[in-house]
């Protein structure tokens, strides 16, 4: 177990010098000689030759006996931690053997006995780990070390805990050194030295027995509280990895080691903060929340300072909802509720799931442990009497939806027994993703040929930083700068929640500079424009369609309403209130420059050291280009071509409207991760079914209509054009699973399976499991 | 900006030696450094502050030292002669890599230690270092670190010869353990064999080499070449130290395999489908299409052999050859192999049936063992074995 820590040290350095003034365990085993032996691998046989006598005698390689600290005496320690004041508050990491020390050496200021003359005293809280252990459980440990001497410099300034725990330390050190030597020196006269040494070792009250003097650490255990703090920290951190400790009754210490508090629900399951930061990356609001303990029981360890919001979402948890719902019926951002997940999620907590619903499919996890004799088997049998994991299990070996294996028995336990197993990972969701069988595979024109670096690397990268790549591929032979465009689905949304009421104070502050000026040009657009914007009218709809079967979607109506009536009252333009705002009669152009001041607003928040003008010389030109070709490429049309058009109208409002984007960038704090799918299509069908036809047929290349005309099914034009939709906005390209496609197009299940099946011939269907799920489990 | 990007602590990557320092700790003036390469990497402001970590006390000699601080990770084995012809009776001296922090320095420490022996034992045999210190300049200790930090730069080996002795310097990777390998696992070479310098390994590894080609498991090779199998084993585990080899599951047509979130890389990464044209063409004159082969991959999924794929797709009339396709997907991970477990169940009357029939050996199948490792084994095919376990109606699959 290379994440748990094999010792803590506490050392101060300071006018008197280096003293290591406790260490927790203190109980060391003495080496035996032989098994020391042992380990110089002496074969009886060999003969002895000249040159192994001339060889040196074998060094000590390994510091750790029985998983004990070993070979360390206390004063070498204590030189190796005072470290020289260069090196304070930083990091102080240091590798002997197999041994890795860690800590956050801290000066501080200290009162000395003279009161007056405020001494600087430096403290060392020292972690010793196992030097195999990885970077990031390293990081955790000085992290702690940094966060225990911030927590005591604090205490130390306000009522000088640290002086008087100090004293207490040195006293019962020097208490067992007089008593020792006083025994000491009845018997035989040791080296002062080797005296030193044993003094605080605990090994030589063995030979005095019990009602002898117990060793200086035993006696500051019981004395100070800052070493039972200690003590506790170290306990903690070996058996949960969760620490939450009050330093002098007063400051609450709150660490997680996210390596070993995932191993509480899953034993050997690795969770790194990296994978959790990655993970929360590809967080979209379809995702859902598995809480990994009890509600109740988390409800009751949350400290009693947290925030209100937090609570909150746990009171409306349900692993039926999905991030977005829980926003919503939260009355958080889908920001806060983000972060608040990965909050649960880093501190094991949570995990993340796609909501339950029935037509999950599910298939045992490649990592899933199934031996007979598995502890989970008989924890199992305790949850569901007369349910057996293995047999459970082994009706998961065929995908098949949750509605298909809850027609047995069980079937009303079913829910139960799924979320249980989800929360052992013992079963992976699968999902289907479709790809369009172009003729053409080769339409990355753009990547470079040197293939293996690109797919390893760079192409992971460009995966995470922007998972919604489709169209920015056509874009990219433009030359228009990539990252931006296709993201003002998400950044419209982004901001819009922010602009909910909420809890968030530096959200709040700021939003009540910026209110007047964003609401009245976005109050004009609504006006003139009479927009709709489709993108939130999935928002709702998306609700219902994804817990559909077995959620409440009279709920989320109700709740959509609660949520519209009050962004009205507000008077804060947000994505829904356009719905409501908005007739559904908006013709295309306007729908377009409805959008306009959000895209470019986009544009500027991500070029920002780039000037305005360069840019919309840059957009005029792109907008000939598009009068060219008459909007072959849906995002082109949405994104380019219209922002010109408003500012050559709005010439005049440009300055109004780039201090409005100023501003909107100013807010958009948040991570741009989320929401990277514009959503308009739905509206743009319904709007003008004509000009919609023929732009979107636009979408495919000669070889791919010709491809389709084939198709008996290319016939009916719905069913056309929703494929050309979804081609546009890139959902076939195996990026999306079916989930999302309903999700964010508000297509229903049925209809999509109806139209893979229409068009079998043209698209690819692959199974596979959501990355971003995937990532939390214990997998290969 | 771009390099802190790759190169931040913990990325795991190993760096170049930035310099190499011998410090010794002189009788009057204490621990000084007494030569350098390149000049002034380390400051004396910098060597003061960490020099107790260089030249410490006397229990943390012959350790492995390494200690991270201001940026560079400092790796060290301090050393102490004692003999009275020295000023205090002592000579202390610490030969010392510099590394950047963010690089990993593991590889680097028997390197430290096998060239600090190096100096000590000319030191024991001719003073030749102590005298190096005191003639002032140490040209010719410069010149021996000079060649050790371009060498080992630039070539991961190094030969040092001084007088009449000589030593060898090379960077071992250093590798966890691999796991232990399985009969019915086949090794496969992770990069073309004509760059395999055969004659660096043993005589059984050099026997079994030719019959590794990805598609013969452990057992069978053992088989092949005569050898016995826990050599071969053995041989196959080493080679998997070394990255030469990687371990696939055994190819089977009743084989089943699922898609993982990375074909979709298949679709846009040109040179990945370059590689997969090739690697997967029957021959070299007729390629297959780089949508068949994905329209391959997309139909693996659990519940359908690679066998109902074949009778589905064709694969012949493509111009594929399933065998390279699976263990292409496999190699580059677009692919996992979905193994089926048996397990018997323990009900109360499984106890009594087992001791009823006993010359049947109905076996208890715990669920750490899968259907190739059985076959395997027994020596039988998987639908024999199929067969058998039919019979014990105790035995469910579990699919993973």
């Amino acid at each position: 177990m290379e994440v748990n820590p094999l010792n803590i040290f506490f050392v101060k350095s300071d006018s008197k010098g280096d003293r290591l003034l406790f260490r927790y365990p203190y109980t060391t085993e003495t080496k035996n000689e032989s098994t020391q032996k042992k380990c110089g691998r002496h074969n009886p046989y060999a003969i002895n030759c000249t040159e192994d006598l001339l060889q040196n005698p074998q060094s000590q390689t390994s510091n750790i006996f029985k998983d004990q600290l070993s070979g360390f005496t206390d004063e070498m320690l204590s030189t190796l931690f005072a470290v020289k004041a260069e090196l304070c508050n930083r990091k102080f990491e240091l590798k002997v053997n197999d041994v890795r020390f860690v800590g956050h050496p801290t000066l501080l200021p200290y009162r000395t006995n003279k009161d007056d003359t405020a001494a600087m005293i430096l403290i060392n809280i020292v972690f010793a780990l196992r030097a195999s252990a990885s970077h990031s459980i390293v990081k955790c440990y000085y992290d702690l070390s940094k966060r225990l001497g911030k927590a005591l410099r604090h205490e130390e300034k306000r009522c000088s805990y640290l002086t008087e725990e100090m004293k207490i330390m040195l006293a019962a050190h020097d208490e067992v050194s007089s008593l020792d030597s006083e025994i000491n020196s009845g018997e035989n006269d040791e080296e002062d030295d080797n005296l030193r040494n044993s003094v605080s070792s605990t090994t030589f009250n063995m030979e005095n027995g019990d009602d002898g003097p117990k060793s200086a650490f035993h006696l500051i255990l019981q004395r100070s509280s800052l070493a039972r703090s200690m003590k506790s920290v170290f306990e903690q951190l070996s058996s949960t990895g969760i620490v939450q400790v009050r330093l002098n009754k007063l400051v609450l210490l709150s660490f997680c080691l996210p390596h070993k508090a995932h191993q509480i629900h899953n034993r050997g399951l690795i969770i790194e903060p990296e994978t959790i930061d990655k993970c929360l990356q590809k967080l979209r609001p379809y995702h859902g929340l598995l809480l990994l303990v009890n509600p109740n029981d988390l409800l009751g360890c949350i400290p009693l300072d947290s925030s209100p919001s937090l609570l909150r979402l746990i009171k409306l948890y349900s692993p039926l909802k999905s991030l977005q719902t829980l926003a919503i019926e939260t009355d958080l951002s889908l920001t806060q509720v983000f972060q608040l997940t990965g909050h649960l999620v880093y501190w094991a907590k949570a995990t993340i799931i796609y909501p339950l619903c029935e037509g999950n499919v599910y298939v045992v996890a490649p990592g899933a442990n199934i031996h007979i004799h598995s502890p989970l088997v008989e924890e199992f049998a305790k949850e569901f009497p007369g349910l057996c994991l293995l047999q459970m299990l082994s009706e998961f070996s065929l995908p098949a939806p949750l509605w298909y294996a809850a027609r047995g028995a069980h079937s009303g336990r079913l829910p139960r027994a799924v979320t249980w197993l989800l929360r052992r990972r013992l079963l992976l969701q699968l999902h289907t993703y479709v790809q369009f069988n172009s003729p053409h595979w080769h339409r990355a024109p753009h990547a470079p040929q040197d293939g293996k670096e690109y797919y390893c690397e760079k192409h992971d990268i460009y995966n995470q930083s922007c998972s919604v790549s489709y169209s920015s591929l056509d874009r990219m032979q433009l030359h228009v700068p990539n990252p931006v465009d296709h993201k003002d689905g998400s950044n419209h949304f982004a901001d819009s929640d922010d602009e909910y009421p909420t809890m968030n104070n530096l959200n709040q502050t700021d939003f009540s500079h910026t209110k007047p000026i964003v609401i009245d040009s976005d109050h004009s657009k609504l006006d003139k424009f009479n927009e709709l914007d489709s993108a939130n009218h999935s928002f709702d709809d998306g609700v219902d369609v994804v817990d559909g079967i077995i959620a409440n979607g009279i709920n989320g109506c109700e709740y959509d309403d609660v949520e519209k009536k009050k962004i009205q009252g507000n008077s804060v333009d947000s994505g829904i209130s356009n719905n409501i705002t908005g007739t559904t009669n908006g013709v295309e152009t306007n729908e377009i420059n409805g959008h306009n001041d959000v895209t470019n607003g986009v544009d500027i928040i991500e070029d920002k050291p780039k000037c305005l003008p360069t840019r919309l010389s840059d957009l005029s030109l792109k907008d000939t280009e598009n009068v060219l070709n008459t909007s072959s490429d849906d995002d082109r049309f949405e994104s380019d071509q219209d922002i010109s058009p408003r500012l050559k109208i709005n010439g005049v409002k440009k300055n109004g409207v780039s201090l409005n984007l100023k501003l909107q960038s100013e807010m958009s704090f948040q991570q741009p991760t989320v929401w990277l799918v514009p959503a308009h299509c739905e509206a743009a069908c319904e709007a003008s079914p004509q000009l919609a036809e023929e732009s979107l047929l636009h979408a495919f290349t000669e070889d791919e209509r010709a491809a389709l005309a084939a198709l008996p099914a290319a016939i009916l034009t719905d069913d056309l054009l929703l494929l050309a939709q979804l081609h546009k906005k890139g959902y076939f390209r195996g990026e999306q699973h079916l989930e999302e496609i309903m999700f964010m197009e508000n297509v229903s299940r049925s209809r999509l399976i109806q139209l893979l099946d229409k068009f079998k011939d043209v698209l690819i269907t692959f199974e596979t499991e959501d990355p971003a799920v995937a990532m939390l489990y214990p997998y290969q | 900006m771009d390099l802190n990007a790759k190169y931040y602590e913990g990325c795991g990557q190993e760096g170049p030696i930035r310099c190499i320092f011998l410090c010794e700790f002189h009788p009057t003036a204490g621990p000084k450094i007494t030569c350098q390469v390149p000049d002034n990497y380390i400051s004396k402001d910098i060597f003061d502050t960490v020099s107790h970590y260089i030249i410490p006390k006397v229990q943390l000699q012959r350790c492995t030292l390494t200690v991270t601080l201001l940026g560079s990770k400092i790796l060290g084995f301090p050393v102490r002669i004692d003999n009275k012809k020295y000023a205090r009776n002592a000579f202390y001296f610490n030969l010392c890599f510099v590394c950047d922090a963010w690089a990993r320095t593991v590889h680097l420490e028997p390197l430290v230690k096998k060239l600090t022996e190096y100096l000590l034992s000319m030191e024991l045999e001719t003073e030749w270092l102590s005298k190096q210190s005191t003639s002032g300049e140490a040209k010719a200790l410069n010149v021996l670190m000079r060649q050790v930090m371009q060498d080992i730069n630039s070539r991961r080996m190094c030969t040092l010869t001084v007088g009449t002795t000589t030593t060898h310097l090379t960077v071992v990777r250093v590798n966890s353990d691999p796991a232990p390998v399985k009969d019915h696992q086949v090794p496969v070479f992770l990069y073309s064999r004509h760059s395999f310098v055969a004659d660096q390994w043993d005589l059984t590894t050099n026997q079994i080499l030719p019959y590794i080609d990805g598609f013969n498991h452990v057992s069978k090779i053992a088989a092949l070449t005569d050898v016995e199998i826990s050599l071969v084993r053995a041989c196959v585990q080493n080679l998997v130290y070394y990255g030469v080899v990687t371990l696939v599951p055994i190819f089977q047509y009743c084989a089943v395999y699922s898609a993982t979130p990375k074909l979709r890389q298949l679709t846009r990464c040109p040179g990945l489908q370059r590689q997969c044209v090739e690697f997967c063409a029957r021959s070299s004159r007729q390629l297959p299409k780089v949508s068949d082969l994905f329209r391959m991959y997309a139909g693996m999924t659990y519940g359908s052999t690679v066998r109902d794929l074949c009778r589905r797709m064709r694969p012949q009339e493509l111009a594929i050859n399933e065998r390279k396709l699976v263990l292409f997907g496999v190699l580059e991970g677009l692919i996992r192999r979905v193994y089926k477990y048996p397990i018997t169940l323990q009900n109360d009357d499984a106890s009594s049936t087992l001791s009823e029939n006993s010359q049947s050996p109905a076996r208890l199948y715990t669920g750490l063992v899968c259907l190739d490792e059985l076959c395997c084994q027994g020596g039988i095919s998987q639908p024999q074995l199929e067969e058998q376990l039919e019979r014990d109606s105790n035995v469910v699959y579990i699919v993973k």
